[in-house]
C-alpha cells in the first residue's frame, strides 16, 4: 500500500460528527464497543469487513443499499458508518451522506467514512462536500479502519 | 446480429479490480496480524507472499489504470 492511497483525508472542522460525545458502552476489557453500520453491496468486501469489526469486538450491522441503510439507522443511530459509494438502487454513497447530514442533528450524527476505489481528488472532494468525515480508498487496511474507529471513540 | 460490445472504461475496470482485492487483502492482513490464531512459520510465509502479490496487483492497477483516469 502506498502512503498516497492509504492516508485518511481530513475534512474541514465545521459541523463535524467528531464533536459528538463518545459512546458509553464497553466490553469486559473496558474497551468501547462501537455500533458500526457497514453499507456495502459487494459480498466479499462485506464479509471481510464484518470479520474485521467482529475481531475488533465491535457491534456491526450491514446494509447493501441506501434504503436498507436508512432502515438500520431508524432502528438505531450507529456511532460510525462505513459506506461504499457505488451502490445499487437510487442512492449512491454521496446521497446517503447528504441525507444523513440533512436529517440527523450534528450532536447525534455518526462519523461518516466513505469507502471507494476512486482515489482521484475530485471524488475525495465530492465525498467531503457530501458530508463524509473521511474518504478511504480501497483496498483499505486494518490500520486505516482502526484510526477511524478511534476517531469515533473506539 | 450480436450487440456491439461496449468499450470498458478504465474507471470501471479499476473499480471492478479493486473491489475484490479489498476483500482478499483484508483477509490476508487479518491472518498476518494473527488476530484469529497464531501462524506457523510456513503459514506466515505463505500469507506474507500472498500479501506481496496483492500489493503488486494494487501497484499495477494504480500505475496503468488510475494514471489513465487521471489524464482523462
Amino acid at each position: 500500500m502506498t502512503a498516497k492511497r492509504t492516508e485518511i483525508c481530513e475534512t474541514p472542522a465545521q459541523d463535524s460528527a467528531s464533536d459528538n460525545a463518545p459512546p458509553d458502552s464497553a466490553d469486559s476489557h473496558g474497551k468501547t464497543v462501537l455500533n458500526v453500520l457497514l453499507i456495502e453491496d459487494n459480498p466479499s468486501v462485506l464479509r471481510s469487513l464484518v470479520v474485521f469489526f467482529e475481531i475488533e469486538d465491535h457491534k456491526v450491522r450491514t446494509a447493501v443499499d441506501g434504503e436498507t441503510a436508512f432502515k438500520r439507522i431508524s432502528e438505531e443511530i450507529p456511532d460510525i458508518i462505513f459506506c461504499d459509494l457505488s451502490l445499487p438502487g437510487t442512492m449512491m454513497g454521496w446521497d446517503i451522506a447528504e441525507r444523513i447530514v440533512r436529517e440527523i442533528p450534528a450532536s447525534k450524527r455518526p462519523l461518516l467514512i466513505a469507502l471507494s476505489g476512486h482515489i482521484q481528488n475530485k471524488y475525495v472532494q465530492r465525498s467531503l462536500d457530501a458530508g463524509f468525515d473521511h474518504h478511504l480508498s480501497k483496498p483499505t487496511s486494518p490500520a486505516e479502519l482502526r484510526k477511524c474507529l478511534q476517531l469515533a471513540g473506539g | 446480429m450480436y450487440p456491439k460490445k461496449q468499450a470498458i472504461q478504465p474507471s470501471s475496470l479499476s473499480h471492478d479490480l479493486k473491489t475484490p482485492l479489498t476483500g482478499i487483502s483484508m483477509m490476508l492482513q487479518l491472518l498476518g496480524e494473527e488476530k484469529v490464531g497464531v501462524l506457523n512459520e510456513r503459514q506466515r510465509f505463505m500469507v506474507a507472499e500472498a500479501m506481496k502479490d496483492c500489493s503488486r496487483l494494487e501497484e499495477v492497477i494504480h500505475k496503468h489504470l488510475d494514471s489513465i483516469i487521471a489524464v482523462e
